[in-house]
């Protein structure tokens, strides 16, 4: 985990899973530490009254997870996220398991660049977020 | 719970902390610790293995008798020695009682005893703590 990994030593279709429990807790110092106190996070009266029925996740939170799996399982520590982009398409509540999966689906030598994806599920297999994302390398060091 | 001493404790001194050991204490020993273990963080795996549910980190657990450990010790000690058996798992939402109880005193040092109880049940968590005298390294 938390490999130096050359680019070269990646390939397309490298893929890894990981599973988590989201908790309370987790979201509680999420909020805290962005200050994001959207009521459908906080409000239990608020949230009640939404068509998701109770408070959700933050869902960047919870993208977090898949950046947090591609570093220290896939594609290692020498890429720099430069674009990333995210599709929030379920809710997560506190409580579920959401199953993260991470993949590589294009390498670009020229830019040094790879693309990855993500899609991450709850325990009824539904997905609740997906990613399609850009990593940037370094420049090996001439010798 | 009395105030940390200042001098060195007597032979049975004892000191309990008992707290609940919450998703909270969980989500932030896992950033403490950087550990994701999947039997404590992630519900599924956990309760596939067996258990009810995720599980306590051992050493988040033994975290609450280091609060009795340097109440005893008083502000000149600090641990130089543990040596715990943690004897089953402890579930996440379990409340625990930890307790440290001087057994001998060999010059600076302190030797305490140390068990962690579940709530109502048995010991999870048994073994030996040593209390030594600052001695900054470096």
């Amino acid at each position: 985990m938390y490999d130096i990994i050359p680019f070269d030593s990646i390939a397309v279709g490298d893929r890894v899973s990981v599973s988590k429990t989201v908790t309370e807790a987790d979201g509680a110092l999420y909020i805290a530490a962005t200050g994001d106190f959207g009521p459908v996070h906080i409000d239990d009266g608020y949230a009640a009254g939404t068509r998701f029925g109770k408070r959700l996740a933050p869902g960047i939170m919870v993208a977090g997870l898949c950046t947090s799996v591609l570093t220290a399982e896939l594609a290692g520590v020498l890429g720099v996220s430069i674009r990333d982009e995210f599709w929030f398409t379920g809710a997560v509540f506190y409580g579920d398991t959401i199953t993260i999966d991470v993949w590589i689906v294009e390498r670009h030598p020229e830019t040094r660049t790879l693309v990855w994806e993500a899609s991450a599920r709850n325990e009824a297999g539904t997905e609740v977020l997906k990613a399609h994302a850009t990593l940037k390398y370094p420049r090996p060091k001439s010798a | 719970m009395t105030p940390p001493s200042e001098t060195t404790p007597e032979i049975g001194a004892r000191i309990a902390f008992r707290k609940t050991m919450t998703v909270a204490e969980q989500a932030m020993f896992t950033g403490i610790s950087g550990n994701l273990g999947p039997l404590h963080v992630d519900a599924v795996r956990a309760r596939a293995a067996g258990a009810p549910g995720m599980i306590c980190f051992e050493l988040a657990v033994a975290a609450l008798a280091t609060t009795c450990l340097n109440r005893l010790g008083g502000p000149q000690r600090r641990i130089g020695r543990l040596d715990l058996r943690f004897s089953a798992a402890i579930p996440v939402g379990s409340t625990v009682e930890a307790a440290a109880e001087v057994l001998r005193i060999a010059g600076e040092a302190v030797i305490c005893r140390v068990v962690c109880t579940l709530d109502g049940g048995s010991a999870v968590i048994e073994g030996e703590a040593e209390l030594v005298p600052l001695g900054i390294g470096g």
